[in-house]
């Protein structure tokens, strides 16, 4: 097990270097730069000549990807060329939002989506799978954008009952921020009216976020149990006689579950990428909408380091689940 | 005049495009005695300061025409009885961004303004709600002429910043000599500084600045500036705690975080309580302010939350709880507040005026160094029709570049050509000019993203539209975007485009300003941004430049406007409006031509 | 698998599973309902002039915001007046030529790649696959910003930007597929009988390493009308703001949001009804094909 861990992590270097490359690379092919994204109208050559300097954009290439690599290694990823902020501290500020988010989405999905996905195979080819299967097709064809849109229109505007622009009503917090994961803060200071304000934010946007996830989790756990309960110890168990229940939760459930771990993993990146339409919608102060307002000013600081950090929590998450999948998977730890 | 006189007064009102129409009011050019007059009328809510000396020299000349002022617009809560302010509560305002950086001396657009000048004051300021009115913040009294080198300014006194320590002469000291000696690397973001100044160092106008006594402060320019007391009275221009600046290690680019953080380094009617990016900015109620308590400052907490879009704005403000006022409502959404009866809209008075900017240089031997070409764009535009949709029927057709909000209007707009919306005489005009279905005159139009202005409230929007009617009237055009402030103005002013949208807010209300400023001679030659310059428009300027009282200015300024209008160098379409929306206990605020406001009179009628 | 299948020439062995395939697709309801949707959306795109009822591009601004069902406005129209259902039906030609652009290029390079890892292994496999790993940990949505920021706006240039999230997807597939087939009996049956290199890659690996790519490249047309949708909704789509692309649409409604909110929900339905299409067309063919099912 040690081994294959280590193996594991030895195999994300080359992935890493390889992505600080392809990062710089490409961040260097696009058109602008941020000396004439900083003086704007007001770039005079000597000006521009300056900026540049200040930003050591004058260097060759391979002495700017080394001084930036350099500076990975210390754990400094430079400051944004626009705002001159720390990126490090502003990535650290901006996660947690995503994180929240993203957790919030992924519980959505959990919790409905298992729950759907084992009583739709239960009663397979049943109306209620027919309903089942149809509903989950649709929420993986339904674009988070337009699904966004609708919820912040039906909830929001027409019927305003939950709040759609941020993550809480400022006026209202007054827990202070040691996490920056709003709930937990809530939670810590025992703020129950500020728990609930920071809970009413997150649901639309969850919602949006989470409803692919959802479907697929559905699926797979549709299919998932299928096969469980043909398999021949849950038949046996059945004819020994012991309650359904039991039957549901020791023998198909917990060896159902291996594929679903394995595709909530992979959800991890499909959350990212959708939280940047997410935050979009909903004014959400997140890493995904920093980063995209980042490629539009060319901002390559916050470009390349924000890319980097997810792309690092991608991998690492990545990594866990396999882990994970193999702790659980007594095959997969033998071989 | 000499010509860098001009430079740097043309670099302070470059600086205003870079703030995005800002709308800081700058001076007039040197040369037009004080065309400033003082009176922005009544505005709700202020008075003068008592015992604020005029400085010589400006208001000094009779009325130069009726400056914008915000009579038209009385604010929130000015109904009379709306009762005696209270003190207390926490008002949430939704902006469009936050600021660019937390050093006001770094900054340059409305945004950053609208929170660091809550927390940091200049010596002299803009009366609230004025364009042109100077009154004293932290210098109680000055002299100096517009004309002279020597300016002596006298503290208020009993000032102390946010971290306790006084102000006094040496603080001011400190921030000039600050100002002046700013890092290389850091010059290009003190755009400000260095514009007023004239750059830094050797370069800057500041010859010395001297500690006369305690509460006495001399400054000696290098030469005279006639725009210095309306330079130092913005933003930028704060003073700051020198022991804060210290601290924070303002002067390092690279260590400083006074740029980045939130500092106890000034002195105005709130303080910093702290600063999320893309979240908030949270600002707290100074209890120690020096002004009169009865003025204000009223609010516990005032929060500034960034939301781009204009419609979620408006969301924002109509969920109940939260934010209680935004600004830049989107004008189709005005009736929506106007209906609303928990909600108040609060109009600034209009003085922007969109423009098509067409450079016929753009393209070499393009269709549009022809002004007949030129002229049949103008009248292939059916301005009116865009008044309705994107304006919410608020705005105007701009029949010449001034608003006739200006009090120069009458006379400089006199017999000078319109162009009615009129296809036929449109394709008349191609085929003068030798073009037809056949050969149809090829055209790129271009228009900013990620941006809304007080004149374009939806660029896109405006575009297609505008786009559309131009086919219509046998252009082949090609459409291009750029973001606003990365690609999109260095290439509109720099002669990139055929055709494109841009705008401009009024910083004081004299013609040069607007005139002027685009198709002035720079460096003895005409703007590269429209490249216009036709027979008979230099000897205009130099007649107009050299014009002193209303009457002759105007008149030399209307032979301006003539001319450029009539070679259609550019095409003038809409004035807009901007307004603010507020829930209806929130009283006091009074709104400005220029954008920018003090929140100190704001205050709430009852505790929610 | 029956024996006899595996002796048979590969060309004669896949024929037999296409047309098996083919017959169970027939019966599959999801593949009848996924086909007509899909097939109403194609026929939407041909037809686009015949179906159109005003120009979609030039609007005219005395008809703004006409409510639907008006006149002659079935969908009605936007604050251009602009004729929404036009839009709806040209926006189709636009999104499944960049779907159907991006797909393929993806494809053709993804299998290009897949190939060169599945046949030859060793290094080439781990310099490939490495570079799919990181490909693959870059959300693909952030990775498609990056490229129109980078090529411009444009349909080609979304197209290509689509594709490149789909080439190491592809890619991985057919490696996949390939290592597994190295074993297959009649693969050894043609070694055996002396077929080697590119000939037993093309003739014999590759039609039978066919079938997770089909299914795989329906499902992407799918995610790629989502994606290049959600460019043209935050603002990276083609370069003409008039063009009826329905992710611009979508964004064109965002700002008017509460003036007319049906002019969201057209090009809305517009996307789900199609990318469901592809996505039920996925699913009967992954199940058509899957030999597990066929027993």
């Amino acid at each position: 097990m040690t081994r294959f861990i280590v193996r594991r992590l030895l195999l994300l270097i080359p992935i890493l270097i390889g992505l600080t490359l392809l990062i710089f690379v490409f961040i260097h092919l696009l058109p602008g730069d941020p000396a004439t994204t900083i003086l704007g109208e007001r770039a005079t050559p000597e000006n521009y000549a300056r900026v540049r300097a200040a930003l050591g954009l004058d260097l060759p290439l391979h002495e700017q990807y080394l001084r930036y690599m350099g500076g990975l290694l210390r754990g400094d990823l430079g400051r944004s060329f626009i705002t001159n902020r720390d990126v490090v501290a502003d990535f650290a500020q901006r996660f947690p939002a995503t994180i929240e988010l993203a957790l919030a989405a992924m519980l959505f999905a959990v919790t409905v989506g298992i729950p759907l996905g084992m009583i739709t195979a239960k009663r397979r080819a049943t109306w209620v799978d027919q309903l089942g299967t149809v509903g989950s097709l649709i929420g993986i064809s339904i674009p988070i954008f337009f699904l966004g849109l609708m919820l912040k229109y039906l909830f929001a505007i027409q019927f305003p009952v939950l709040p759609s622009e941020g993550r809480i009503d400022l006026a209202m917090q007054t827990f202070p921020r040691t996490t920056n994961l709003l709930v937990i803060d809530a939670l810590i200071a025992l703020d129950f009216r500020g728990l609930l304000d920071v809970a009413r934010h997150l649901v639309l946007p969850a919602i949006a976020l989470g409803t692919i996830p959802l479907a697929i989790i559905m699926r797979i756990t549709r299919a998932s149990v299928i096969d469980v309960i043909n398999e021949d110890y849950v038949r046996t168990a059945r004819a020994k006689g012991l309650p359904e229940r039991m039957i549901d939760g020791r023998h198909v459930l917990r060896n159902a579950l291996l594929p679903v771990v394995t595709v909530i993993g992979l959800q991890i990146g499909l959350l990212l990428g959708g939280a940047i339409l997410t935050e979009t919608i909903f004014a959400w102060p997140g890493v995904g909408r920093w980063i995209y307002d980042a490629v539009t000013t060319r901002d390559y600081a916050v470009i390349q380091s924000g890319v980097l950090l997810l792309a690092l929590i991608f991998v690492v998450v990545n990594l866990v689940v396999d882990v994970s999948y193999a702790l659980l998977n007594p095959r997969i730890r033998h071989s | 005049m000499t010509s860098r006189l001009w430079l740097s007064l043309l670099a302070v009102f470059a600086l205003v495009v870079g703030a995005c129409g800002t709308q800081v009011p700058a001076s007039p050019p040197a040369g037009t005695p004080g065309a400033q007059t003082p009176g922005a009328g009544e505005t709700p809510g202020t008075g003068q300061t008592p015992g604020t000396e005029q400085t010589p020299g400006t208001g000094a000349t009779p009325d130069t025409g009726a400056t914008p002022d915000t009579g038209a617009t009385p604010g929130t809560g000015a109904t009379p009885g709306a009762g005696e302010p209270q003190t207390g509560g926490t008002l949430v305002f939704g902006g469009s961004r936050l600021a660019a950086s937390l050093d006001p001396a770094l900054t340059s657009d409305g945004e950053s303004f609208r929170i660091l000048q809550q927390v940091y004051e200049p010596l002299v300021d803009l009366a609230e709600g004025s364009v042109s009115e100077i009154v004293g913040v932290l210098a109680e009294s000055w002299e100096g002429e517009p004309a002279g080198t020597t300016w002596t300014f006298n503290l208020r006194e009993g000032v102390t910043f946010h971290d306790g320590t006084p102000l006094n002469a040496e603080a001011v000291v400190a921030n000039f000599e600050r100002w002046n000696t700013f890092p290389e690397e850091m010059q290009p973001n003190a755009y400000y500084i260095g514009a007023v100044f004239g750059g830094f160092g050797e370069n800057s106008i500041i010859e010395s600045v001297e500690a006369t006594d305690d509460m006495t402060v001399t400054v000696t320019l290098r030469r005279p500036k006639a725009d210095f007391l309306q330079g130092i009275a913005l933003t930028p221009f704060s003073i700051v705690s020198p022991a804060v600046l210290e601290e924070m290690n303002a002067a390092d680019p690279v260590a400083g975080t006074f740029s980045t953080e939130p500092s106890q380094g000034g002195t105005g009617p709130f303080r910093w309580d702290s600063y999320t990016p893309d979240e908030s900015a949270q600002l707290v109620r100074n209890e120690d302010y020096w002004g009169d308590p009865s003025e204000g400052p009223f609010l516990d907490r005032l929060i500034i939350q960034p939301i781009p879009n204009p419609s979620a704005r408006l969301q924002a403000l109509q969920a109940p709880g939260g934010v209680a006022g935004i600004d830049l409502v989107a004008p189709t959404e005005y009736e929506i507040v106007e209906n609303d009866p928990n909600l108040e809209l609060v109009e600034r008075l209009s003085y922007n005026t969109l423009y098509l900017g067409i450079n016929p240089t753009a393209t070499e031997d393009g269709p549009l160094s022809d002004v007949r070409v030129r002229q049949a764009v103008a009248h292939a535009l059916n301005r009116e029709a865009l008044i309705e949709p994107f304006y919410g029927g608020r705005g105007s057709v701009a029949d010449i570049f001034m608003p006739p909000t200006s009090g120069w209007y009458e006379q400089v707009s006199a017999g000078v050509p319109t162009y009615e919306y009129n296809v036929d005489r449109a394709r008349e005009l191609l085929a003068d000019a030798g073009y037809g279905p056949d050969n149809p005159p090829q055209v790129q139009f271009w228009y900013p993203t990620e941006v809304t202005r007080p004149y374009m409230p939806d660029p896109q929007g405006l575009a297609e539209a505008t786009i559309t009617m131009l086919e219509e009237a046998g252009f082949e055009v090609t459409t291009g975007s750029a973001i606003w402030g990365t690609e999109y103005i260095p290439a509109a002013t720099t002669a990139q485009y055929d055709m494109y949208w841009l705008g401009w807010t009024g910083d004081y209300d004299d013609p040069w300003n607007w005139y002027g400023y685009h198709f002035d001679l720079r460096n003895g030659e005409p703007n590269q941004q429209f490249n216009c310059d036709p027979e008979g428009l230099r000897e205009a300027f130099e007649t107009a430049n050299t014009s002193y009282e209303f009457d002759e200015r105007a008149a030399a300024f209307n032979e301006v406007a003539r001319i450029i209008h009539e070679n259609a160098c550019f095409v003038t379409m809409v004035h807009g409006d901007t307004a603010l929306a507020f829930e209806p206990h929130v009283e006091g605020y009074v709104p400005a031509p220029t954008g920018s406001e003090s929140f100190k009179g704001v205050w709430l009628s009852q505790d929610q | 698998m029956t024996a006899a299948a595996a002796t048979a020439p590969a060309e004669e062995r896949s024929i037999g599973l296409w047309r098996d395939a083919f017959h169970r697709l027939r019966r599959h309801p999801g593949a009848i309902t996924g086909g007509a949707m899909v097939l109403m959306m194609v026929l939407a795109a041909v037809f686009a002039p015949q179906l159109a009822t005003h120009d979609p591009v030039r609007g005219d601004l005395a008809n703004s915001y006409i409510p639907p069902l008006t006149g002659d406005h079935l969908f009605g129209t936007n604050v251009q007046g602009q004729d929404v259902f036009s839009r709806i039906v040209y926006g189709a030609r636009l999104t499944l030529g960049i779907a159907v652009m991006s797909v393929t290029i993806g494809v053709l390079v993804g299998v290009f790649f897949g190939a060169l890892a599945g046949y030859f292994r060793g290094w080439v496999d781990g310099l490939i696959m490495r570079m799919v790993d990181i490909m693959l940990s870059v959300p693909g949505l952030l990775l498609a910003i990056a490229v129109v920021a980078w090529l411009g706006r444009g349909v080609v240039q979304i197209a290509i930007a689509i594709a490149l999230i789909n080439i190491p997807i592809f890619a991985r597939i057919l490696r996949g597929s390939l290592l597994a087939l190295r074993e297959a009996d009649y693969v050894i049956a043609a070694r055996a009988v002396g077929v080697r290199g590119p000939a037993l890659l093309l003739r014999h690996m590759l039609p039978n390493a066919m079938g997770p790519l089909i299914v795989q490249a329906t499902l992407a047309l799918g995610t790629a009308v989502i994606d290049a949708a959600a460019l043209g909704f935050l603002g990276l789509g083609p370069p003409d703001p008039r063009t009826p692309e329905w992710g611009v649409m979508l964004a064109d409604t965002y700002r008017f949001l509460s003036r007319a909110p049906y002019l969201a929900f057209f090009p809305g339905i517009a996307i789900v009804i199609t990318v469901l299409g592809f996505n039920l067309l996925g699913d009967a063919l992954r199940e058509s094909l899957d030999p597990r099912l066929r027993r």
